[in-house]
């Protein structure tokens, strides 16, 4: 049952990237939901109970988008991976505010390092194949800026929306897997 | 915590597996896979889409209250003129019909067309196109043009998988269409630009062009059938190595609001 409705939030999650969001967004500043979900994912399931999801997440991405196919799925892959990497050496949690502002400082740099990746990718591709390259990325742009500010407003959503799912179906709080150093 | 964990050793496992992954699909071999995941999702794409795209209308609706005095009166006066028009082209197309008749012309044919709905578009805002629900099952191919009702050229077909396609806007970079000015009749390649717009370039230094003058395709190199509007010079100028003119087109379309487009799969 847990595994079911995980996989169905999952993608209602990418559904809405693709589809939903072109029609209230404008097409440089679509917010990273998929992002926002992999955030969730490790924070409130941990990254190794995560890992399937967050992989099909990147793949069904990668079907929609203009990336090489499995990028954007390495990409969230090893953002999750980093996010436990983190969670393993700060307290996250001691402080509502802290975590808060922890979720948001994620938000914005992973979504430029996964932004990042994918370019790269591209442009790695597009020297293979001797084509010219065509997706400059300018993280300092106005659009970018809007795009971080509601992906960071997704990943609050998303983690809200996935907390009271939790705790109302699977009768369980959202725990920080505790790992051995 | 050691690096050689068995929780590291099924990390790099699954990075190895994707990143084969990824040199695959650098040669191609994503497509089987890239359209059974879009074969799926699309009913989803496409109920999502319509749902949303009713609520962004409603919102816009109530935005846009306020304007709809000033616009009513405006589209009646544009209806006027339309009218006028519209008596103009019929004599003319009586014309045209006489003419024909009289040179022995073929009547001109009406292009085959399959409709369909835009489901998606890219989620990371990397490539100016549209997933639309049809594909192969629907005899697309690729290259071929996509309109929308009018005879606006949007975009060409660009990858086709079983019951889904990508179609490339005019607006993206790796678009190229022959086109023409209409007034001159000056040939040149219509090109977008990544974000900011369509272009035509590659036009002749003897070539006399005018803002406001309008851009159709031309035709040539078959794929694309002469005569789809693709928008209005806005402004002139030299290309950088100054042996050409170019001109920033403002597209007829309104790509943010696409929901049907219309593939030419015969003309």
């Amino acid at each position: 049952m847990k595994k079911f409705i995980l996989f169905v939030f999952c993608l209602t999650a990418v559904f809405f990237q693709l589809s939903a969001e072109g029609a209230f967004f404008s097409e440089r500043r679509i917010p990273d939901l998929a992002l926002a979900l992999v955030i969730t994912l490790v924070v409130a399931n941990g990254f190794e109970k995560s890992v399937g999801w967050i992989v099909l997440t990147g793949f069904f991405i990668d079907a929609g988008s203009a990336a090489i196919f499995g990028t954007t799925a390495l990409a969230y892959l090893l953002v999750g991976w980093m996010i436990d990497f983190l969670i393993t050496f700060a307290n996250i949690r001691s402080r509502k505010i802290f975590f808060l502002g922890f979720l948001a400082v994620m938000a914005a740099l992973f979504e430029i390092i996964k932004d990042l990746f994918v370019v790269e990718s591209l442009r790695l591709k597009a020297f293979y194949l001797q084509k010219t390259f065509y997706y400059p990325m300018n993280i300092f742009s106005l659009d970018y800026l809007f795009k971080i500010f509601y992906t960071i407003a997704a990943v609050y959503l998303v983690y809200y929306i996935f907390r009271k799912i939790s705790r109302a179906l699977f009768l369980e709080p959202i725990k920080l897997a505790k790992r051995k150093f | 915590m050691t690096l050689f964990s068995r929780k590291n050793i099924k990390i790099f496992s699954i990075i190895v597996i994707l990143l084969i992954v990824v040199f695959s699909s650098v040669r191609g071999a994503d497509n089987p896979v890239k359209g059974f995941l879009l074969g799926i999702s699309s009913p989803f794409l496409k109920t999502s889409r319509i749902f949303s795209a009713g609520i962004s209308g409603f919102f816009n609706f109530l935005g846009s209250i306020g304007k709809l005095k000033n616009e009513n009166e405006k589209l009646l006066q544009d209806n006027q003129e339309l009218l006028a028009e519209n008596v103009r082209l019929k004599d003319v197309q009586k014309e045209n019909q006489t003419l024909r008749k009289e040179l022995d012309l073929v009547p001109k044919k009406d292009y085959e067309l399959e409709a369909s709905f835009v489901v998606g578009q890219d989620p990371q805002g990397l490539g100016n196109y549209f997933i639309i629900d049809k594909g192969e099952n629907a005899g697309l191919k690729t290259g071929m043009p996509a309109i929308v009702s009018n005879g606006i050229l949007v975009g060409k077909v660009s990858e086709v998988y079983g019951g889904t396609a990508k179609v490339t806007l005019v607006t993206d970079p790796e678009s190229l269409i022959n086109a023409e000015v209409e007034n001159s009749g000056a040939k040149g390649i219509v090109r977008g630009e990544y974000g900011l717009g369509v272009k035509i370039d590659m036009i002749s230094q003897t070539e006399v062009i005018n803002e406001g003058d309008q851009v159709v395709t031309s035709g040539l190199g078959g794929g694309i059938p002469r005569g789809l509007t693709v928008g209005r010079v806005v402004r002139v100028s030299q290309s950088a190595d100054k042996l050409f003119q170019e001109a920033s087109v403002a597209s007829a379309a309104n790509f943010s609001n696409l929901r049907i487009i219309f593939i030419v799969k015969n003309f």
